[in-house]
């Protein structure tokens, strides 16, 4: 700690000290996640077109049981660090596993629905929680 | 129960429609507005002798020229708002007139200059009051801070009532302060017409001069003296400020009851110097000055006049002392009824926070009433209730806003002589511009002799807090100017829809309040509409999960991960997320809550929603609805005070933890 502060702009650097405090949590998330995905064979979501198949990693931010016209369907929101991707499975009410919080990998075609990613029944494989 | 004690102090709440019962009569007028420049002549007087016995007793018979102008001084003020009474029946005040005639920063340095003398006066008026009892019963004179801060607290609760109620308990004690003081010049004058000589008690005292004054030492001795005897003319423009509150003929009576309050006060004043001087009064700040120990706490000049002229009469000695407490306490609601008057029409201006235009149960500004009590108090413990000090910061405020409001007058009539096309009317016209003009060049004269004379004795706080009240005021009006520009709306703005409205229920458990909530957001028929939790415990979720689907909800209940166990964090990102995708649609989230009918139920209850609503209030397209579930304690709350507390919000709410 030189303590150099510059006298002509003490307020931004204040702000800036504090900018980081405040925005480090959700950055720091973010950030780990994109730690853990395993460099194999895994698109970023941010990367992911429509039509393509994909195998993505990620961290299942939200679950949601969902019916859709009539049928049940868990509807999951996968994040890892990069972007969203809805990740849905028709005709389940719920699946062992599939909660809040937990990682995941997920293979299938990307789809399209109003303007977000989803992935239908994906192929998925639960990751260990906790210490691995 | 936290209605009774107050219906119990102020009395029944009054309609809007009963505004009209709350004027005055010219005789209740006259202690109302008056009270302040009639009894400031119980220590004008003793004032003046202080600061000339700085100088030895060869210098006493300066008070003399010292009262002369005074007099003068008094003579003129009154005549020149006697013009302002009748030009200004809707109150002209010195805001009021200098505002149309000067420009708004004339009128905020008015303003200014006021509010800090309606501070003043109450505290110098409570303080010499107290004093006037202390002279009586020396006794009391351990508890001279407590004293006063005790009137200021009944005088705020007496305003709180009302005006004309306050008019009718001020009346007695000013009719009989001005009785009773006659009387003792009657008794005076006839005890010496029998050939008796009076002495005071102190008139054997001699007085060792604190230095030699001559030269322009002592011509500015006897400014001062004359600066420190101006406090004779403290709450005159009281009159002309109040001219709405009188009976109609409103400018009339006014103008009536200003006259009647001159002739008073100058007889009063004049009577009492003659005395003082007869009876060879001898006071001093410092008892050193007397000869006596240091601390000895001597009786006011008035006590001591009253003493020597009532001879062994001491009943009547008493009576003058009751009368000079009572009016000089009550002369603090002169400011009581200004003050809360002058901020009510700044907040107006906007110049003050609104709630000081807000009229309370009894139809007075309350807000400017406890302002002023708290302020005052302050000034009294700040200043350890020193007459001779706090007296130093008076007057000044006074003087400039005499100056301004008369020099707004002289523009006044100067704009009405170009409408005025006859000659009687120009005349008549030319001699109430001549008035006015008189009156503001000696008001000017005055506040620079009371500038100088006073500024190292402590004047020079007020010198500072006058710009400083100055300038929080252009700072709140440029606030409220900005805040109106931003909510300005052009002609042609119409209400727009939002694309979409998404509805968010948050649910923590399921239990009535839940259900309600969710019923209420599917007879709002929102485009979309889920429930949200957080995973906070994910045992706890899979069981509400499993829940939701056997009370068959038919609201798609969302789950959102929450990897540091906080619950705003993730809704706040949840909802903010669903903004940004479509900022033009709206997020309206709705809160369930239990409502509790008793405080310390609060305490055991989780106010993680309260947060929550807290910050939802900061994120722009965020509705927030609160669905109060009342339970039954908040159910015989509302039987309980139903009837008397119509319209007065619950206390206080407690939310379920979401």
């Amino acid at each position: 700690m030189s303590g150099a502060t510059r006298p002509d702009r003490p307020a931004g650097r204040l702000r800036r000290i504090f900018g980081r405090l405040a925005a480090s949590q959700e950055d720091e998330h973010a950030e780990d996640l994109r730690k853990d995905t395993p460099p194999t064979e895994c698109t970023r979501i941010r990367d992911c077109q429509d039509r393509q198949i994909v195998t993505v990693a990620g961290t299942l931010r939200t679950v949601t049981l969902r019916p859709r016209a009539g049928v049940p369907a868990l509807e999951a929101e996968l994040f890892d660090g990069t972007a969203p991707l809805d990740v849905v499975w028709l005709g389940r009410r719920s699946i062992a596993g599939i909660e809040p919080g937990r990682k995941i990998i997920a293979s299938g075609r990307i789809a399209q629905n109003r303007g977000r990613l989803v992935l239908f029944n994906p192929k998925y494989e639960l990751r260990p929680v906790g210490q691995e | 129960m936290t209605m009774l004690p107050k219906q119990f102090l102020l009395g029944r709440p009054l309609r809007t429609a009963q505004m009209g019962e709350t004027l005055l009569a010219k005789r209740l007028a006259l202690p109302v507005f008056c009270s302040d420049p009639l009894s400031s002549v119980a220590y004008a007087t003793e004032e003046i002798l202080m600061v000339l016995a700085l100088g030895g007793a060869a210098l006493l018979h300066l008070a003399w020229w010292v009262g002369a102008a005074i007099v003068l001084l008094l003579v003129v003020v009154v005549a020149s708002y006697r013009q302002t009474c009748y030009a200004y029946p809707g109150g002209g005040g010195a805001y009021v007139v200098s505002s149309e005639n000067l420009g708004p920063t004339a009128a905020l340095t008015a303003a200014s200059a006021l509010m800090v003398d309606y501070v003043l006066t109450v505290a110098v008026s409570v303080v010499a009051g107290v004093a006037a009892i202390t002279s009586a019963f020396p006794g009391l004179s351990k508890h001279a801070v407590l004293l006063p801060l005790a009137f200021v607290a009944l005088l705020t609760v007496m305003n709180l009532r009302g005006m004309k109620e306050s008019g009718r308990a001020f009346a007695i004690p000013t009719y009989a302060f001005v009785l009773s003081i006659y009387v003792m010049f009657a008794f005076a004058a006839a005890r010496m017409l029998m050939g008796h000589t009076i002495r005071a008690e102190s008139a054997h005292l001699s007085i060792h001069a604190t230095g030699t004054y001559a030269g322009i030492g002592l011509l500015l001795l006897g400014l001062r003296a004359f600066a420190s005897g101006c406090t004779a003319l403290t709450g005159v423009e009281a009159i002309s400020n109040g001219v709405p509150a009188f009976k109609k003929p409103k400018s009339r009576n006014a103008a009536m009851t200003l006259l009647v309050m001159g002739v008073l006060a100058i007889t009063m004043f004049v009577g009492i110097t003659i005395l003082a001087m007869v009876f060879q009064v001898h006071v001093a700040d410092d008892p050193t000055q007397l000869g006596l120990p240091a601390g000895t706490s001597t009786p006011t000049a008035l006590a001591q006049i009253a003493k020597a002229a009532f001879g062994n009469v001491t009943v009547l000695f008493y009576f003058v002392q009751a009368a000079t407490a009572a009016v000089l306490i009550l002369a603090a609601n002169t400011a009581f009824n200004g003050f809360p008057m002058l901020a009510s029409i700044l907040a107006q201006d906007r110049y003050l926070p609104r709630q000081l235009h807000n009229r309370g149960d009894r139809l007075v500004f309350s807000n400017g009433v406890v302002l002023l009590a708290l302020a005052a108090a302050g000034l009294i413990v700040a200043f350890d209730a020193d007459l001779s000090e706090i007296i130093q910061l008076y007057i000044i405020g006074v003087f400039v806003s005499f100056t301004l409001s008369q020099a707004g007058m002289v523009r006044h009539w100067g704009s009405k002589l170009t409408d005025a096309t006859d000659g009687p009317g120009r005349r008549r016209i030319r001699r109430s511009q001549a008035i006015n003009a008189l009156g503001a060049a000696l008001t000017a004269l005055v506040l620079v002799i009371v500038l100088i004379t006073k500024f190292a004795h402590g004047a020079w706080i007020v010198c500072i807090a006058m710009p400083a009240l100055f300038l929080a005021m252009k700072a709140v009006r440029r606030h409220y100017e900005r805040v109106a520009e931003e909510l300005k709306v052009t002609p042609d703005a119409r209400p727009e829809r939002p694309s979409r409205n998404h509805a968010v229920v948050l649910v923590s458990t399921i239990h009535a309040p839940t259900l309600r909530a969710v019923g209420y957001a599917q007879s709002m028929r929102p485009d979309t509409l889920e429930a949200v939790t957080v995973a906070v415990d994910p045992a706890a979720a899979e069981r509400l999960n499993e829940k939701w689907s056997a009370h068959e909800m038919g609201v798609p209940l969302k789950v959102l991960e929450s990897p540091y166990r906080e619950i705003t964090r993730p809704v706040m990102e949840y909802v903010r997320g669903l903004r940004r995708e479509s900022p033009r649609d709206v997020v309206t989230v709705l809160i369930p809550e239990y409502v509790l009918g008793r405080w310390w139920e609060h305490i055991l209850h989780n106010q993680s929603a309260l947060r929550l609503k807290a910050r939802l209030l900061f994120t722009s397209g965020v509705m927030v609805i609160s669905v109060p579930y009342l339970l039954d304690s908040a159910l015989r709350r509302e039987e309980r005070f139903g009837r008397t507390a119509a319209g007065e919000p619950a206390a206080g709410e407690s939310l379920t933890s979401v």
